[in-house]
């Protein structure tokens, strides 16, 4: 008998067992949101970090020349100087480890209060792989998530913007991993350069040297054309299309690179420079600059420049846009 | 369908809810149906491996079974662990043979190279043919009688929660338990959410907390030095636990949820005061695996010291290339057999307990070898570590948020797999714990899951095995 009869038995379920249940269902809920509202409170009062700079981006910013990209754009672009020089307003917005889809929904965010007159795009060569981990970037915005929720997801596939959403229907997962950040910088308040993290390392010649003799003997495995996300490409010539439709002006920019660019990211700059030409964009290339390639002392690590290279850099960089 | 992933939560309720509402004679084919979904969303064609692997282990255990002469038991054994082997083989080790083949024929001039398989390695296979050899070795040791339900014996093989990461079950424990009829049980349900819970904790929140760091560092080692790489280095050691041990407790935890109970694969085993001990806790279902199919049939520790010794390192041997085509693996089970056989010839049969930091501590210098990408890079990292300390790696350029969010991370797992102490110093003696107190636990383990997890779907480490 009992084989024809569907097993699941709620009468199996003790009253106790569903009190229980729903009494644990409660307890979660309440304890998320108390625990998300005072995550909240406490990531709002932050006034200076990685925090507060995304913050001001998100909600204040007005600067007429904004930089967009990744931890390059932030630690190669000094506004000041670029105000100086070009005599408009100006602030980095440059923000690690974040590529396609953060930087065009920061634009978006920005675009949405006012729009700024120009552009300067730092683009990466990972820039048109990987979509899936670009979206779990964009975690960096689920504080802002009740502000520019719609922007957030925008990009996202119908199911993922599902699952996104869902996520963030939690107060505490909003403010995920952020504590470390406010008590670091309340311990130790961060200088404010427009958004420029200037760093002052220099890197180490013998590792300098290690790493050039990889280079050459991983060289000739490296003659691999990438095979590039095409929903990403297309997403950036979007980009630079509602850039263009906003009468924004637009530089598209490779930083300078310590170590001269492998064939991969030859590749990529190819593939960014056929995009702009095709849509009239310029593009300044300063990855092969000889300013730049084996100077470790301009830079603090193979990927980003020190506080002197971002000062030659940008420097240079202000007399190609006058 | 990764477990640490929204699809996989909604499966999990999905099958877990038909499981309950149907019928007991139909619950195997809604089983072996969403295992096949569960295995297929990750590449859909390698199905057809398993199948051809079940096939031939389902038809020689009856064959097995049937046989009246030892020798025709014998070949029809040897038949299907050859047939069970080739497959693993040709998927995991063709290339690295070959590649390996090749240098060779560099170094002597041979004018033939062979050309390598554009191939990827099957999730899970490691685990899943494993598990096929325990059930054909079993019927021929006469400990299991053979499965003649086809279904169920797929089932066995493609029970989604062990399916590609274990742990490896043995037929003994597994089969049965599908013929059995499992009622609703809250408590059950329970308690198999509270193992998946603490599963994700150990997955989200420290495994992946880790790899930030450990990622940064082993993937570009020529930029780092020797500090770096001892504190990358502990990273892994509880990255590689949490990850793995992780995911045993997820599946441990989804198939309890349905009454099915899978055996424990990890008891802390960074508390283990030998290497002998740390292997009796890590990793339990392979261990006890590859004591019963290969060490005790090399002669285990009977006959001589040096026999033993060699039966030893051949099998940490194998268990090391069981991990992976890649030297690095067999150096790995190199080192932990060798070592192995030095603490056995210092104990010479009494029980030395060793402090558990320098257990830790040898396990981690063997790591070393596991998560270098390559032969050289390990070589690089101990070099290192010995010769050029350099200053720490901070990960993203001055944001020591990274390793500091691992270290919150691991301090909580340690406090949380200590919690049965730490309540008996808390509280007042015979008092129990009550379940409030429990609920504020598990409440607790949600909230810093949500709050400190890593939420980027990350691959879990064995899968690659």
């Amino acid at each position: 008998m009992e084989d024809s009869l569907f097993t699941f038995n709620f009468s199996a379920m003790s009253k106790k067992g569903i009190f229980t249940v729903v009494v644990f269902l409660i307890a979660l809920i309440l304890c998320d949101y108390i625990f998300g509202g005072f995550s909240k409170m406490l990531f709002y009062s932050q006034k200076t970090g990685k925090f507060a700079r995304l913050s001001y981006i998100v909600k204040s910013d007005t600067s007429d020349i904004i930089v967009l990209g990744s931890s390059h754009a932030m630690r190669h672009f000094i506004p000041e100087i670029i105000q100086d020089s070009l005599h408009e307003s100006a602030f980095n917005y440059g923000t690690m480890g974040q590529k396609l889809l953060f930087n065009r929904a920061v634009y978006e965010i920005r675009k949405r209060r006012s729009k700024p007159k120009m552009i300067i795009l730092d683009v990466d060569a990972d820039w048109f792989f990987d979509r899936h981990n670009q979206q779990d970037r964009m975690a960096d915005l689920f504080p802002y998530y009740e502000r520019v929720g719609d922007i957030i997801f925008r990009d996202f596939s119908r199911k993922d913007r599902f699952f996104g959403r869902l996520k963030c229907l939690s107060k505490t997962v909003q403010f995920n991993s952020t504590i470390v950040h406010v008590i670091e910088y309340k311990l130790k308040p961060q200088d404010d350069f427009r958004g420029y993290g200037p760093l002052f390392g220099v890197v180490d010649s013998l590792q300098l040297q290690a790493k050039l003799d990889a280079e050459t003997a991983t060289n000739n495995m490296k003659l691999v054309q990438p095979v590039y996300d095409s929903s990403l490409i297309n997403l950036f010539a979007q980009f630079l299309d509602d850039i263009k439709d906003n009468d924004i002006k637009l530089f598209v920019v490779f930083s300078p690179d310590l170590i001269k660019p492998d064939y991969a990211e030859k590749c990529f700059d190819e593939k960014v420079k056929e995009i702009c030409r095709n849509k009239t964009v310029p593009v300044i290339d300063f990855s092969n600059s000889y300013n730049f390639n084996n100077n470790r002392l301009l830079f603090n690590d193979f990927g980003h420049l020190n506080d002197s290279g971002a000062r030659v850099f940008t420097k240079i960089l202000c007399t190609v846009l006058r | 369908m990764l477990f640490n992933s929204f699809n996989f939560l909604f499966f999990f309720l999905a099958v877990t809810t038909l499981y309950y509402l149907l019928p007991f004679r139909f619950r195997w084919i809604m089983l072996l149906a969403a295992s096949c979904f569960f295995y297929m969303s990750f590449i859909p064609i390698y199905i057809l491996i398993l199948i051809v692997t079940i096939v031939i282990d389902y038809l020689a255990g009856i064959y097995i079974e049937k046989a009246q002469n030892p020798l025709h038991k014998k070949a029809l054994l040897t038949v299907s662990i050859l047939s069970t082997c080739l497959v693993l083989c040709i998927f995991k080790y063709y290339n690295f043979i070959v590649i390996n083949y090749n240098e060779i024929a560099k170094v002597f001039h041979w004018n033939y190279s062979i050309k390598i398989l554009k191939i990827i390695l099957p999730i899970g296979l490691s685990f899943h043919t494993f598990q096929s050899l325990s059930y054909v070795i079993e019927v021929y040791r006469g400990h299991q009688k053979a499965e003649k339900h086809f279904g169920i014996y797929s089932l066995y093989v493609m029970y989604y929660p062990q399916l590609v990461a274990g742990p490896i079950e043995r037929p003994q424990n597994l089969l049965h338990q599908f013929k059995t009829k499992v009622n609703f049980d809250l408590n059950v349900l329970t308690e198999g959410l509270k193992s998946m819970c603490m599963g994700f904790f150990m997955k989200l929140v420290v495994a992946d907390r880790c790899s930030l760091y450990v990622n940064a560092v082993y993937n570009n080692v020529h930029a780092h030095a020797g500090i770096t790489f001892i504190v990358a280095t502990f990273f892994f050691a509880f990255q590689i636990y949490c990850d793995f041990a992780g995911y045993s407790l997820i599946a441990i935890g989804a198939s309890k949820a349905m009454g099915i109970q899978l055996m424990t694969n990890f008891r802390t085993p960074y508390a283990s005061h030998s290497l002998s001990e740390f292997w009796r806790r890590w990793h339990i279902s392979l261990s006890t695996w590859f004591r019963d199919y290969l060490y005790f049939p090399l002669g285990g520790s009977h006959g001589s010291k040096i026999n033993t010794y060699r039966n030893l390192f051949i099998t940490f041997l194998v268990s090391g290339l069981w991990h992976g085509a890649n030297w690095t693996f067999i150096i790995w089970g190199a080192f932990h057999g060798l070592y192995l056989i030095i603490e056995s010839i210092v104990a010479n049969g009494k029980k030395y307990k060793y402090p558990k930091i320098w257990i830790f501590a040898v396990v981690s210098f063997g790591w070393i070898f596991f998560r270098s990408n390559t032969v050289q890079d390990s070589f690089f990292v101990i070099k290192s570590i010995f010769t050029h300390f350099g200053t720490l790696f901070i990960p993203g350029n001055q944001d020591v948020t990274a390793p500091i969010y691992a270290v919150i991370a691991i301090a909580i797992l340690l406090t949380l797999e200590n919690r049965s102490k730490i309540a008996r110093i808390l509280l007042p003696e015979n008092k129990p714990i009550r379940p409030y107190m429990k609920m504020s636990f598990y409440i607790f383990l949600i909230l810093i899951i949500f709050y400190l997890g890593v939420f980027d779907g990350g691959q879990f480490i064995y899968f690659q095995f």
